[in-house]
């Protein structure tokens, strides 16, 4: 594989807490490669790490020790700035329970992020551009009937697709899903899943987190956290493709 | 491409080009628009200007109100014309909601008239011509239809409505959906007024009562506490009359005597000030604090019902004190007498008469009175014509004497630089007159200004005032105090939504400049709503005492121990200025602390339901 290939590494990460007098080891020394184009899912059992490593690889935390490097980028060495820069163009985050704002609209929701990356007179300047394409994502999302609508007006599925959409805005190199279907009926979270798939088949890098083996299934590789260590790293694709050779011969 | 498997929604493109434009029936709501806009301006700018005498007419609380609603039926009809003329797609909602606003604000104000004015028939078309709502229903009846139903409407308006930058949008939202934004907007608005009011009267006092002093004292005073007075005052009084920033000068007497009315058995010890009154009202302001002679000071020590009685002027107070406060007759002056004795003095200060009388007593016949305004000169002052009070006093002698000069400067003249003059022009005066006989009585004169000379009065005010000011900053801090809770209690509610704008990048400088600016609005709309009301409250403060004291016997100051007529409610603007800035940086510290805490969050803390 070449390095090249790769969008982001972590090597040895590690990441402690404190609690009272105790101090919480989360992840013991994490080691992961995500290739560009990939479908990874993270599976692990509640309280494993899984959150706290999507977390450190979108930059919204800082490891105890170890690196992760995005495009051969090491993000410690990235100054404030430049990491809301990369928090706002590079990855887009959907959380397990939407995290929206309630007093914006679902379009407004959207186009939120193409919004903060700009000065009041640059926003000015690209709003109908920012608008259109978040009309469009909404479209796609189906949801162009419910732009102007509050989230809380909006069912479970149709707020983790809003959330979808405010995650693609800036058009990011990797989206990291944190149990996007957690919150969510099995047909909801299918359809969610259906997306998120598509995305991939366009090309979008997803890193997405879950506890539930099946819904790992639809990722295109699975890699299993438990006791803050990578245990097991699955290539259903690599698999896959050995199963169609056998079947060929 | 969709990414779902619902199919896009297909938004409307098969509008008739033809249609879209302000062509047709659309024509006519535009002209409108236009025409409305412009007169509305112009009758809303008029209102606005004439707003100060409206609020001191009687009937300001029907007047006041119908010009704060349609002042803002004009702002929304802006609001409208921006929409309309950029094809907005909620411009024929908006104009649907201006059609409703301008049919029922006359309705109401056409009901709350008729309660207010009565129904004669002068007020019925009074009222029917200020509130046109015949021609505002059949307005609506035509217009409101057809935004709902044309389609050269739905194919015009068709452009999705502007967004705000988020550091604006999601303040002003914040402000108007939660209910804590109001309580802060309200404590702000509440301490804006409070202080408003209160620093405004206060100052008015102080700023009146400086003002009576001054008038009382002219711009310089020249003179000495001693009871022998000075010599060789009238060579001074010359030398001053010729110095080009001098524009006039007043000699006075003063001493301490015995006062009692004729037919009475009590005697009073009162200021005696002797002066020549027309010299003195070109000085000072005692012409003005005149009962009878305010247009003929000069005859202020003539008595008119007997040319060979000498006058005297009392303190407005002291006149009450002794007529117990019966009330003045305006056309016939009453005939009271007056024994005024004092110890007549050497220019060494020994009694003048020793071994023959040693008091001279001499009668005075009530001529007028004087109220100045302060409680201390109007309650001992007791005026008398200068040749009199000199003789009294035992100042006529060779050379005569003064207890003091009142000088008054020309417009222009600086109090301080006009005073460092006449300083420096007593000491040449001094100097020259060092061999003369009573030389040693100018020892004790100093030259001050009104100000320095009547500090002993003026200094408790300014003390007062000052309290006042401090105790009034403790009611700022308690304003930050007040803000700085709710906002904490704001930002902690918020904390989800600043993981979110942080997880998509926006900066700690961002959300400090969002609550900033939120804190901002509340201290500007709370600022502005606490002046005006704090503003019209002024304006009507002294009718409202009128009424409390008509109704229930309350006044906020007794009159009969302060001397003040109407509450002073003059609106300054550098005290307007002062608040409302104060005012929005108490909001702006309020905010800064929790802005601060907001911005230091890690967005992991906010967004994790449980940390691992």
């Amino acid at each position: 594989m070449s390095k090249d290939d790769l969008i982001l590494k972590a090597e040895g990460l590690h990441k402690s807490y404190r609690m009272g007098a105790t101090e919480v080891k989360v992840l013991k020394g994490v080691n992961l490669d995500v290739k560009k184009g990939e479908f990874l899912a993270i599976i692990g059992a509640s309280g494993s790490g899984k959150s706290t490593l999507l977390h450190i690889l979108g930059a919204l935390d800082k490891p105890s020790k170890g690196v992760v490097k995005f495009e051969n980028q090491d993000l410690s060495r990235f100054w404030a700035g430049k990491l809301n820069r990369f928090r706002n163009k590079m990855v887009g985050f959907v959380f397990q329970f939407y995290h929206l704002l309630d007093e914006l609209t679902v379009l407004e929701n959207v186009f939120l992020p193409a919004m903060t990356g700009r000065s009041i007179v640059g926003w000015f300047a690209c709003r109908r551009q920012a608008k259109n394409r978040a009309n469009e994502l909404l479209t796609q999302l189906g949801l162009g009937h419910r732009i102007k609508h509050k989230p809380y007006q909006l069912s479970g599925g149709e707020r983790q697709r809003v959330a979808i959409g405010r995650a693609l805005m800036n058009e990011p190199k990797l989206l990291l899903a944190d149990e996007p279907t957690g919150n969510l009926d099995s047909a909801t979270g299918n359809g969610i899943l259906d997306v998120l798939e598509k995305l991939n088949r366009a090309g979008q890098t997803i890193v997405m987190v879950t506890h539930d083996e099946r819904i790992a299934q639809r990722a295109g590789r699975i890699v299993t956290l438990a006791d803050g260590k990578i245990e097991h790293n699955n290539n259903k694709n690599r698999d896959l493709c050995r199963n169609e050779e056998k079947l060929c011969h | 491409m969709s990414i779902t498997n619902e199919k896009p929604m297909i938004q409307g493109n098969q509008k008739n080009q033809k249609l879209v434009g302000f062509h047709g029936w659309l024509f006519l709501p535009t002209i409108g628009i236009v025409a409305h806009l412009i007169l509305g301006t112009i009758f809303t700018i008029m209102d606005l200007i004439s707003l100060g005498e409206i609020i001191r007419e009687d009937y300001w609380f029907y007047y006041l109100p119908k010009i704060i609603v349609e002042t803002g039926i004009l702002l929304y009809l802006y609001v409208l014309a921006l929409r309309f003329f950029k094809k907005y797609q909620n411009a024929p909602q908006t104009f649907i909601r201006y059609l409703l606003a301008c049919l029922l604000s006359p309705i109401i104000f056409f009901t709350i008239g008729l309660i207010v004015f009565g129904s004669s028939h002068v007020v019925l078309t009074a009222l029917v011509e200020e509130n046109p709502i015949l021609q505002n229903f059949i307005a609506a009846l035509i217009w409101i239809p057809y935004f709902k139903v044309s389609k050269r409407v739905k194919a015009t308006f068709t452009k999705q409505k502007d967004t705000l930058p988020y550091k604006i949008a999601l303040p002003i939202r914040y402000l108007t959906s939660k209910r804590i934004s109001w309580l802060a907007f309200s404590a702000v608005a509440l301490c804006v007024f409070i202080v408003v009011v209160v620093m405004t009267v206060m100052a008015g006092l102080v700023n009146e009562f400086k003002e009576k002093n001054h008038r009382f004292a002219g711009d310089c005073v020249v003179g000495t506490e001693s009871l022998v007075g000075f010599a060789y005052y009238e060579d001074f009084v010359k030398l001053a009359e010729q110095q080009d920033y001098i524009e006039a000068v007043s000699p006075a007497i003063k001493s301490f005597a015995l006062k009692r009315r004729r037919n009475l058995e009590q005697d009073d010890i009162v200021e005696i000030v002797g002066i020549d009154p027309a010299r003195h009202s070109q000085v000072t302001g005692f012409g003005d604090t005149l009962y009878y002679h305010t247009d003929n000071v000069s005859e202020t020590f003539e008595i008119p019902y007997d040319a060979n009685l000498v006058g005297c002027v009392l303190g407005g107070f002291l006149f009450l004190q002794d007529t117990h406060s019966q009330l003045l007759s305006e056309t016939r002056l009453p005939r009271i007498a007056y024994s005024i004795s004092c110890f007549p003095l050497t220019a060494r200060g020994a009694l003048a008469q020793v071994g023959t009388d040693l008091v001279n007593t001499k009668t005075f016949y009530y001529s007028d009175q004087s109220s100045t305004g302060l409680p201390r000169v109007d309650g001992s002052i007791v005026y008398l014509p200068f040749e009199q009070a000199q003789v009294l006093c035992g100042m006529n002698g060779a050379p005569k004497r003064a207890s003091r000069l009142h000088i008054s400067f020309k417009p222009g003249v600086k109090i301080p630089a006009g005073c460092e003059k006449v300083r420096s022009l007593w000491q040449k005066f001094k100097q020259e007159k060092a061999g003369e006989t009573q030389a040693y009585t100018m020892d004790t004169v100093t030259v001050q200004s009104w100000k320095q000379y009547r500090r002993s009065s003026i200094a408790p005010m300014e003390n007062e005032q000052t309290e006042m000011s401090v105790m009034f900053g403790f009611v700022g801090i308690t304003t930050v105090f007040i803000v700085l809770v709710v906002f904490y209690m704001i930002i902690s509610h918020k904390s989800k939504d600043i993981g979110i704008l942080k997880s998509i990048g926006v900066s700690n400088l961002d959300i400090i400049e969002l609550f900033s600016g939120y804190a901002l609005m509340v201290g500007v709309l709370g600022s502005g709503i606490g002046l005006l009301a704090g503003w019209i409250f002024l304006l009507k403060i002294n009718p409202i005492e009128d009424w409390l004291f008509e109704h229930y016997g309350f006044q906020l100051w007794d009159r009969t121990i302060y001397a003040i007529g109407d509450i002073p409610n003059k609106v300054e603007f550098n005290i307007l200025a002062t608040i409302v800035i104060s005012a929005i940086i108490a909001c702006l510290v309020g905010a800064l602390i929790p802005s601060l805490q907001a911005a230091r969050q890690k967005p992991v803390d906010t967004l994790q339901v449980g940390r691992l």
